[in-house]
């Protein structure tokens, strides 16, 4: 370190010079190279846990749950890692004696003796490790998960139980089938918890202590590839630990599908982690550690779910959306079927239409229909070229918003709900009966909601142009031979999810800030709302009741598209805009159930 | 509630710790946000929060640490693989490389000392050498074949070759080391039995057709290029009235009859074109370019290539070992050096096939005896150059 202690003023001063700009001064960008490189050489690597934690605090523990579960997090009052309630009780770590503790220990097995210290240990955390991992099934897939306690408590990922108070199946590694229902979920970190509701006792295993782990560890993944079958143990898979931080562990036990959930073991047959994702490298292997089960315990098992809105529907209530369905045998967007009172029905649009341009691009495909769809926002004009029975028609159309009351959006599952961070709303407000249209989705209390025709989509179809392509056609007239062929749409359907999430939702515009940093004296705030911070768009989660937001008839759930004469995309328009008001009442235009609606809200 | 299927199983994303990309990012970060971290930091040291810039660099020093990996940290690092040096000693002798018109296409173990060399038969194509440890190179000829496990027989002229321990009893424990020799000195690759010996399942065959029905039956609706149906000269428009002399009133029944044959088997369709009738010969295929496949079979190709031939074994176990198709063939070995098994196939990203050895025993007596003996040299070898008329029913690897 001699050299960068010496070098250290110099190359600050030099570097405070390309900080203001002057790019083309070589003696700045020559040191700050210099400094780059001495910034290489700090003792980065090696097993200090804390020096490899994703944003550790300086000093501060790693477990330290701010640290642990990164944003959402802030809101948590610190919970010793070490809750008492998440030690499982009973479960017996499996010995491990010194002579293969010792050969475990080094860097690598370096003989056959080492190598059978391996194997044996092994198969002592086989035996209890195997009848612990079950299978999951969860509506028709397939995930995996390991019982944790007696009771049949059940670890699984976040991905995998989707949102609390599902029902589930749990297959035991006999083949016994048991109903379980979903716990939590930390859908950030891809935590989850599952129970089993049916009476008995069940095999489990220990959960490991918090931040235990060591580079280079060695572990067994159990799992269920591609679902449970009878035929078949749980898969076993050694691997080690090839690198980890506080929110992932990463492993060369190879995963695959179904895997999902399942649990990796250290060689004292305790769970380290719950499979969670994997990487095109065969050795990108994603685990979710133990310590943010234990971290999270009391939320998980509360049945709380957190971290973002579920998977498959994350942008879908700030997606664009037209109302339609298309015809999955064809490669061109033709409608089969038109939703009642959507953009597309309001725009005199007809089934057996196809879309031949939109907003002046040509879309000879769905996807591409669906993909230039996804670049707009709600709200927009969009010039539409449908050919029907071979003339050509030119439509106007405005998009909406998803409706909240529409199958598969955020709000439609139950218990499931969406939740924004909880930071600016105490935790009471989640115990006290909630105010008369805090939720949209229930029809008596927003009879907007009674508009839209229930269960015309599949609650599978969170997008509305491709997704119902395949779920909505009528499946009488025509099935593809088998499976893999039944499923034309999948693979587009799964891109134009991820195109959504790269850039359709939120195409302009700088991001929300992070959570903590938004001001109590935000434009949103003193209409007498909040926004829901989840989300990049302005999403009114909760109003201040008696507020003049309230007064004029704002709802959570509505989407702020304008005010007076300006496009508003984020939460910092909105502040902007607000802050250059100088009226005595703004107009504010809204975006609910896929109309749009203009309040007027009077200023103090 | 399909909603969550979307799917569970699949849902293992991909990760970009992976790319390059991430590591330049980093770079061009660091070089402009570290030295403002540092006058930060150094302005307020109370300053507990993480902002961008900590986290950029982080981030970066995550990735960097992602992608330099040391070796010895590997489960099949080189490390690890020359712990087990001496209990391959033995099996490695009797570890043959087999080659085609030049290029190595499968292990193969020897199991007689007068030149009996087993490997895997459908990767098989053209004239046979064998590349043994010691250097020498022997050409071989296929004297049986056993299709429903895919193993081969050559025979070799040689006298007195080092064979392999087989182990005769079964003695399989789920979570044992297996290691893969070929013929170096470190073995080509190692890991565990994940599975004790089970049937591994027929993979339905695809036509190639996406079908509707119609008053006169199953009636084409869309053709897949590259499928057996285009191959075959069905067209849109025929209405499919029977598979092998099965007759397919409806939609339903096609697809299940369909779903009874692998790929690679030849089916008879019969079609009503107009007021035709017609009988053509279609071969199943695993499936189409342009026919999206599932994600299952998405994330099983992901990291590893797999064999072509990697379904339909009566009896094989499976274990975590990372294969090429092509080290596929040979033995696998426990650490007594004995060998349990043959390695049949890469089955997908966590999985690949051996045939136990107490199965390969009952099979040796047919493929020695020729028995199971290909039909006609000639026309097996040329059979094995078009894939219609293979009769494994599986094309070549490449």
């Amino acid at each position: 370190m001699f050299p960068a202690v010496i070098a250290f003023p110099f190359i600050r001063t030099r570097c405070r010079w390309l900080r203001l700009g002057f790019w083309n001064d070589r003696h700045g960008a020559i040191s700050c190279l210099v400094f780059f490189l001495l910034f290489l050489c700090e003792p980065t690597t090696g097993n200090d846990f804390r020096m490899i934690g994703r944003f550790p605090a300086k000093g501060g523990p790693i477990t330290d749950p701010a640290w642990v579960m990164g944003t959402d997090a802030t809101t948590e009052q610190p919970v010793p890692p070490e809750s008492a309630k998440s030690e499982t009780q009973g479960a017996q770590r499996v010995d491990l004696p010194p002579e293969i503790a010792a050969a475990l220990a080094k860097k690598y097995p370096e003989d056959i003796e080492d190598l059978r210290a391996i194997e044996r240990q092994i198969g002592r955390v086989l035996a209890t490790a195997i009848p612990a991992t079950v299978g999951l099934q969860i509506g028709m897939s397939a995930g995996s998960g390991v019982l944790v306690r007696g009771d049949g408590l059940i670890l699984t990922a976040g991905h995998v139980a989707g949102i609390p108070k599902r029902d589930v199946w749990v297959i035991l590694s006999d083949g016994r089938r048991v109903r379980g229902k979903t716990l939590g979920i930390n859908r950030h970190i891809d935590s989850g918890l599952i129970q089993i509701t049916e009476p008995g006792e069940w095999p489990y295993v220990p959960m490991a202590k918090a931040n235990q782990i060591k580079l280079g560890e060695w572990v067994l993944a159990l799992g269920h590839p591609g679902g449970f079958r009878p035929d078949r143990s749980a898969p076993v898979r050694l691997g080690r630990i090839v690198f980890f931080n506080s929110q992932v562990i990463r492993t060369d036990c190879t995963l695959v599908g179904g895997d999902s959930g399942g649990p990796l073991f250290n060689m004292q047959g305790e769970v380290v982690a719950i499979h969670s994702r994997i990487g095109t490298h065969i050795r990108s292997n994603f685990h979710v550690p133990i310590a943010t089960y234990h971290a999270t315990w009391d939320r998980l098992l509360a049945g709380e779910a957190w971290g973002g809105p579920p998977l498959a529907e994350q942008p879908a209530q700030i997606r664009p959306f037209l109302g339609i369905h298309l015809d999955g045998r064809q490669d061109q967007p033709r409608i089969i079927q038109i939703n009642p009172d959507t953009p597309a029905h309001l725009a005199g649009i007809r089934e057996g239409d196809v879309i031949r341009t939109f907003d002046g691009h040509p879309v000879p495909s769905r996807e591409d229909l669906a993909r230039r769809l996804l670049a707009k926002n709600p709200g927009d004009d969009v010039k539409i070229e449908i050919d029907r029975a071979g003339e050509t028609i030119q439509v106007e159309v405005k998009l909406a918003a998803r409706l909240p009351s529409f199958p598969g959006s955020p709000r439609e599952n139950g218990d499931g709900k969406l939740e924004p961070p909880e930071k600016d709303s105490p935790k009471p407000d989640k115990t006290q009966p909630a105010p008369p249209g805090a939720k949209p989705s229930q029809p008596q209390n927003s009879p907007d909601n009674q508009e839209m025709p229930e269960g015309q989509e599949t609650p599978e179809s969170p997008s509305g142009p491709n997704k119902p392509s395949e779920e909505g056609k009528p499946r009488q007239r025509s099935m593809p031979e088998n499976e893999s062929q039944s499923e034309p749409g999948k693979e587009s359907e799964s891109k134009s999810k991820d195109d959504s999430d790269a850039g359709g939702g939120e195409p302009t515009g700088p991001k929300t800030p992070p959570a903590p940093s938004v001001p109590p004296e935000s434009g949103a705030r003193l209409l007498g709302f909040e926004l829901d911070q989840a989300a990049v768009k302005c999403i009114v989660a909760r109003l201040i009741p008696g507020s003049p937001a309230d007064g004029a008839g704002i709802r959570p759930g509505d989407l702020i598209v304008q005010i007076q004469s300006h496009a508003i995309l984020n939460a910092s328009d909105l502040d902007r805009v607000l802050s250059e008001q100088k009226r005595n009442a703004i107009k504010i235009v809204i975006l609910r159930n896929g109309s749009m609606r203009t309040l007027l809200i009077p200023l103090k | 509630m399909p909603n969550a299927t979307s799917s569970i199983s699949h849902r293992l994303s991909i990760q970009p710790f992976d790319s390059f990309q991430g590591f330049w990012v980093g770079v061009l970060i660091l070089i402009f946000m570290v030295p403002s971290a540092r006058e930060i930091r150094g302005q307020d040291p109370n300053l507990d929060e993480p902002n961008l810039l900590e986290r950029a660099g982080w981030s970066f020093r995550e990735a960097l640490q992602q992608m330099t990996i040391p070796n010895s940290r590997l489960t099949d690092g080189p490390h690890v693989r020359a712990a087990f040096r001496g209990v391959i000693e033995n099996s490695s002798e009797a570890t043959v490389r087999v080659e085609c018109h030049g290029r190595e296409v499968a292990i193969g173990g020897i199991i007689g000392p007068d030149g009996w060399v087993l490997t895997k038969a459908s990767h098989l194509d053209g004239p046979i050498r064998l590349r043994l440890k010691d250097g020498r190179t022997l050409e071989a000829e296929v004297v049986g074949i056993q299709d429903d496990y895919d193993l081969a027989m050559l025979k070799v002229d040689a006298r007195d070759l080092p064979i392999l321990d087989l182990a005769r009893q079964e003695q399989l424990n789920v979570g044992q080391w297996v290691v893969t020799p070929g013929t170096d000195r470190d073995p080509l690759a190692v890991g565990i039995v994940s599975v004790g010996p089970r049937e591994i399942p027929k993979q339905s065959g695809i036509l190639g057709i996406q079908i509707g029905d119609s008053d006169a039956g199953p009636r084409v609706e869309r053709i897949f290029s590259n499928s057996g149906a285009a191959q075959a000269g069905i067209l849109v428009n025929d209405v499919i009235t029977s598979i092998d002399g099965k007759s397919t009133e409806n939609r339903n029944a096609l697809t299940q009859t369909i779903r009874k044959y692998s790929p690679g088997d030849i089916i008879q369709v019969g079609i009503l074109r107009g007021q035709q009738k017609l009988t053509l010969n279609a071969t199943l295929t695993e499936r189409v370019d342009g026919m999206a496949p599932d994600r299952g079979a998405i994330q099983n190709r992901m990291g590893s290539e797999l064999s072509k031939r990697r379904f339909g074994f009566p009896v094989a176990l499976q274990h975590d070992t990372v294969l090429k198709p092509v080290d596929c063939g040979g033995p696998l070995v426990n650490l007594d050096g004995q060998t349990i098994g043959f390695n049949i196939a890469r089955g997908g990203r966590t999985e690949s096939y051996a045939i136990p050895t107490p199965v390969v025993m009952t099979l040796l007596y047919d493929l020695m005896s020729g028995n199971l003996a290909p039909a006609d040299p000639e026309s097996e070898q040329a059979a094995m150059l078009h894939p219609i008329g293979n009769p494994n029913g599986y094309p070549p690897e490449p």
